[in-house]
């Protein structure tokens, strides 16, 4: 198990150094909470057996084939140690697979997080037409990706409506083979993504938004701030839970993206958008290599257990700073 | 109030509708795609040259959306009422007990965030038929709670944490017991974040496919994005007759996630003015 | 508060919908009940047939339906767990993950062998049918593939469906010149690309050599030694004449098929099944037909792949194995066969005196009684991988990133993973 480091975004939060006494906070250490907080362990009971029952211990259970050679419905199965690791390490499909999840992991994170705060700033403030762009924006993320994926391959089509849009605009010039070109499908599917989890991370910051209280944000006008600085040393240190929650979020489901790579390009053309979760995927349902596919499974939870756990640090540290 | 709407507000409001337009140009696709018959020569962004209601009749008939709605919601409900309170209940020593075990618990439910799914799959799936539960709803509901109890706990943690501690102090010395300080005074301040978590977990439950898909099979009984990709594939032309019932299955979602902001917002400054 | 009245009333909600939920749930019951599984384009075939069963049998059916990958990974999870349905879809021969082969060296399907229809399986599908010389699964359909024109748009046109390979080439070419495109490629869809190569091959590598898959499986030829050299160089001869559409790699299945039935695209490579779907894009009375693609020009050698199509098999641990045997007899027998074949417009597996044959499969029909057809290949093929590889190789032949000797070794490399 990867230990991430236990400051709270709270803790960081804390920090801000204009912020007119927001109320004392704790994670708990130097708090007088209760008489009996020992006891408030209590109440992890229920969501923890859920969890264990349903997550953890079949996770370990299923984890367990990856040492074995089961084809996925044979009654038979034979331990076979660490052979499927082997084999990984040894296929370049594996190691392409790798780089391009990570490439994707990375846009998509950057990027999405990047929109979905512009977005929440600007229908957070005193704007008419807020609440219907609540609603508009965050539709997508409404949508199952398996249907978002169909649209957008419709939408992406050398004949489809988004080619159309450019010729209409006159940039003709831009029109691409989307999802043909090898090279740029994969940033076609980051840019899919991208639409329909923007307004996700919204909805995320804006609630974080919605709990700073309006004293802070009075007091910076009272102060005469400008809106850049408002913003960085006001309401971004406010931030920290929403913005460690959405990087969390987005890298994990950056690098365990499969619905719209397997929709829109089934890891085509060529192999060319080939992740972790579609190769997985293959050999673990359709090439009969289910231990593989297990093997396969599990570097990839390690690869999220320490890319999320690397963000948590190096963000906790820098807001420290 | 502290904002007034001044002639920037104004360009903010015409940048964001335009944001807004551009996002929402692929859905427009499908609203508009929903409406016309599946031989309709006009491209996805023109208006259609036949209009029909004809498509959501049929999705209606067909994928017996009627009976997949009443189970994609008795699914939902159940699960995310279950899922708000365990989670936030847990959140709360998460968040407020500093102690070793603390946060190995924590750590130990942020795993729960990493596994791909495909580990559980068959193991879980042995277990549910063993437990006799396949073909009810009710593996389904068992199945997302324990699914996004990593998730919800992840979300309230991160924000009770940010919350002032006074008043649960103050709760404190008034002799509240834990579980009276977490229901009158904690669990209302998490409002915002609760209105999240319900929305966020609707929307997993609700379009998960795989699982109703597996879990249900053979029983008669289906979920509303089961029925509704019952008929992708079959012919190429249906997808008018998918995007017809995809937009009867979101908008209960749009309209609940419309009606939970608005509470929301509204609700938390007087939440915390008490 | 309002809140607490928000949470009372969920919860309200919550007892009221489980309530209900309970009723549904035991829904369903009464008499005796089969579960049957397919795939979604045998979903209406197989409602139809089961309609017809349980009005004969009293036997009600509970058939579900779903997309090829979803089908391959519910079912073979339900396998594992012993939870399959009765009935289930079961591909021919080997190569794909729910393949007779893979199912019955597992032991999950019963052996039929002491069944009626055994003895009426055509030759040709008992290879991929029949497993250590015991038949695994029933065949109910013959699939084939050939290129469904739109006759309608070539007379308007004025021009005819070639039957030489210079012909095809020459024909491109002047479908190009007026703007048209001769043949629709859904490069987008994996499994579409293969259909050009499944079109070629039977005349250049099968026909000439009808121990191919036998030389192979023997270690004896491998595909990059072999005539599928020039199968994948004509794949490639056929974009460098401009068969395709321009961005061949972009298309899906769905926008191909809608060429073809608009009039924009002549043809398009497809099995048989697809020409259902295409005529619902088209306009009322346009004509279409399955015509074989041309690979030599000499016309007298060319062949057709043709295969078992759609198959079943009865779960080994079935609930309910008598009502399932009744289920294969009635689809084996002379009404069943039709009554199955005819939604989808296929050709049944085992002859039917009742089948109305659809007039735009005549060329196809005639191909399987004159013998020219071969078998699609990956049913001959040992792992699913081979298949998988080849969908991967024809996107990268058509980009340009491998020639036909590299592709074909990549392929090589497959099959000797066993």
């Amino acid at each position: 198990m990867t230990t991430l480091p236990a400051a709270a975004p709270a803790e960081l939060a804390q920090r801000s150094p204009t912020a007119p006494e927001p109320g004392r906070r704790s994670t708990g250490r130097r708090s007088g909470l209760h008489r009996g907080t020992s006891k408030l362990w209590i109440f992890l009971i229920p969501a923890a057996a859920f969890y264990v029952f349903i997550v953890l211990w079949p996770s370990i259970q299923g984890a367990g084939l990856a040492f074995t050679d089961w084809d996925g419905i044979s009654p038979t199965r034979a331990f076979v140690g660490i052979d499927n690791f082997i084999q990984l390490a040894n296929d370049p499909k594996a190691a392409g697979a790798i780089g391009r999840t990570l490439v994707i992991a990375f846009t998509i994170t950057i990027v999405q997080n990047a929109v979905g705060l512009l977005l929440a700033l600007g229908v957070n403030s005193r704007i008419k037409s807020r609440n219907l762009l609540r609603v508009l924006l965050f539709a997508p993320a409404i949508i199952t990706p398996v249907a978002t994926a169909y649209l957008w391959q419709n939408l992406f089509s050398p004949n489809g409506a988004i080619n159309a849009l450019l010729e209409g605009v006159g940039l003709g010039a831009l029109t691409q083979n989307w999802l043909g070109d090898g090279e740029v499908a994969i940033w076609a599917i980051c840019l899919v993504v991208i639409w329909q989890f923007a307004g996700y991370s919204m909805v995320i910051f804006l609630a974080n938004m919605q709990g700073i209280s309006t004293e802070v944000i009075e007091a910076s006008y009272v102060d005469g701030a400008g809106p850049f600085r408002r913003f960085w040393s006001i309401i971004r240190p406010e931030l920290a839970p929403s913005i460690t929650i959405n990087l969390m979020l987005s890298i994990i489901g950056g690098l365990k993206l499969f619905d719209q790579v397997w929709v829109m390009t089934g890891g085509g053309p060529g192999g060319s958008t080939e992740t972790m979760s579609t190769l997985l995927y293959k050999n673990a349902f359709q090439f009969g290599d289910f231990s593989y596919g297990i093997a396969i499974a599990l570097v990839l939870t390690v690869l999220v257990a320490i890319l999320s756990s690397g963000q948590y640090f190096v963000l906790s540290r820098q807001n420290k700073d | 109030m502290y904002q007034r709407y001044t002639w920037k507000t104004g360009i903010l409001e015409v940048v964001m509708i335009a944001v807004a337009v551009v996002f929402f140009v692929p859905a427009y696709v499908l609203i508009n795609l929903s409406f016309r018959e599946s031989n309709d020569p006009a491209g996805p962004l023109e208006l259609p040259s036949s209009f029909t209601l004809q498509n959501y009749a049929d999705a209606w008939v067909q994928g017996n959306l009627g009976n997949a709605l009443v189970n994609s919601t008795v699914v939902s409900v159940v699960s995310v009422v279950v899922l708000v309170l365990l989670s936030a209940l847990a959140a709360y020593p998460l968040a407020r007990v500093g102690r070793r075990w603390s946060k190995v618990a924590y750590f130990g439910f942020l795993i729960g965030l990493l596994l791909p799914f495909q580990l559980a799959l068959i193991p879980l799936y042995t277990t549910m038929r063993d437990l006799g539960l396949l073909g009810t709803v009710w593996s389904l509901v068992l199945f997302y709670i324990g699914l996004q109890m990593p998730f919800s706990i992840f979300l309230y943690t991160g924000f009770l944490r940010a919350l002032p501690i006074e008043y649960e102090e103050a709760a404190a010395i008034d002799g509240a017991g834990a579980l009276g300080t977490f229901w009158r005074v904690v669990f209302p301040l998490l409002r915002p974040i609760t209105g999240t978590v319900v929305i966020l977990n609707v929307i997993v439950v609700w379009n998960d496919f795989l699982t109703p898909l597996l879990y249900l099979s053979g029983s008669g009984q289906q979920t509303v994005p089961v029925t509704l990709y019952s008929f992708v594939g079959q012919y190429v032309s249906q997808w008018n007759l998918v995007f017809a019932g995809l937009v009867i299955s979101i908008a209960p979602i749009l309209i609940v996630y419309f009606v939970l902001q608005r509470t929301v917002i509204q609700g938390f400054a007087s939440g915390l003015k008490g | 508060m309002r809140y607490r009245a928000v949470v009372t009333l969920a919860i309200g909600a919550a007892v009221v919908a489980s309530i209900a939920g309970c009723s549904n749930d035991t829904g369903g019951g009464g008499g005796e009940t089969l579960t049957w599984a397919t795939v979604t384009s045998d979903k209406t075939a197989a409602k139809e047939a089961a309609a017809a069963f349980e009005a004969e049998t009293g036997i009600s059916v509970e058939v579900t339906a779903s997309g090829v990958d979803e089908y391959q990974t519910t079912t073979r999870t339900q396998l594992s767990s012993g939870t399959a349905p009765d009935v289930f879809f079961v591909w021919a021969g080997d190569g794909n993950p729910m393949a007779m082969q893979v199912v019955s060296d597992a032991g999950l399907v019963a052996d039929l062998s002491d069944m009626d229809f055994t003895s009426r399986i055509p030759e040709g599908f008992k290879s991929v049918s029949q497993n250590g010389g015991k038949t695994y699964t029933a065949p109910i359909s013959s699939a084939g593939i050939g290129s469904a024109f739109n006759l309608t748009a070539m007379e308007e046109n004025g021009w005819s469906i070639p039957t030489t390979w210079s012909d095809t080439l020459a024909f491109c070419g002047e479908a190009k010149a007026a703007g048209k495109t001769a043949f629709a490629l859904a490069g987008a869809t994996p499994w579409n690309t293969q259909l050009i190569s499944y079109a070629l091959a039977p005349t250049l590598v099968y026909g000439p050599d009808p121990d191919f898959a036998a030389q192979m499986s023997a270690g004896d030829v491998t595909f990059a030694d072999s005539a599928w050299v020039d199968v994948f160089d004509k794949y490639l001869a056929m974009q460098d004449a401009g068969c395709f559409q321009d961005d061949a790699l972009g298309t899906v299945y769905e926008d191909a098929l809608d060429m073809v039935a608009k009039g924009e695209a002549m043809a398009s490579v497809q099995v048989n099944a697809s020409l259902a779907a295409i005529r619902q894009g088209a306009a009322e009375d346009t004509e279409f037909t399955l015509a074989p693609l041309p690979a030599t020009d000499d016309e007298s050698q060319t062949r057709m792949a043709a295969a078992m199509g759609a198959a079943y098999g009865i779960n080994a641990k079935a609930k309910n194995p008598e009502g399932a045997k009744k289920l294969i007899e009635f689809l084996t027998s002379d009404e069943g066969q039709s009554v199955y074949n005819t939604p989808i417009a296929a050709i049944p597996a085992l002859g039917s005196s009742t089948f109305e044959p659809d007039p735009a499969l005549d060329s196809l029909l005639e191909y399987l009684e004159s013998g020219k057809t071969d078998p699609f290949m990956d049913q001959l093929w040992p792992n699913a991988k081979v298949q998988q590889v080849h969908f991967e190789v024809v996107q990268q032949l058509l980009a340009g990133d491998v020639d036909a000797k590299g592709a074909l070794s990549q392929m090589d490399a497959a099959y000797a993973e066993g």
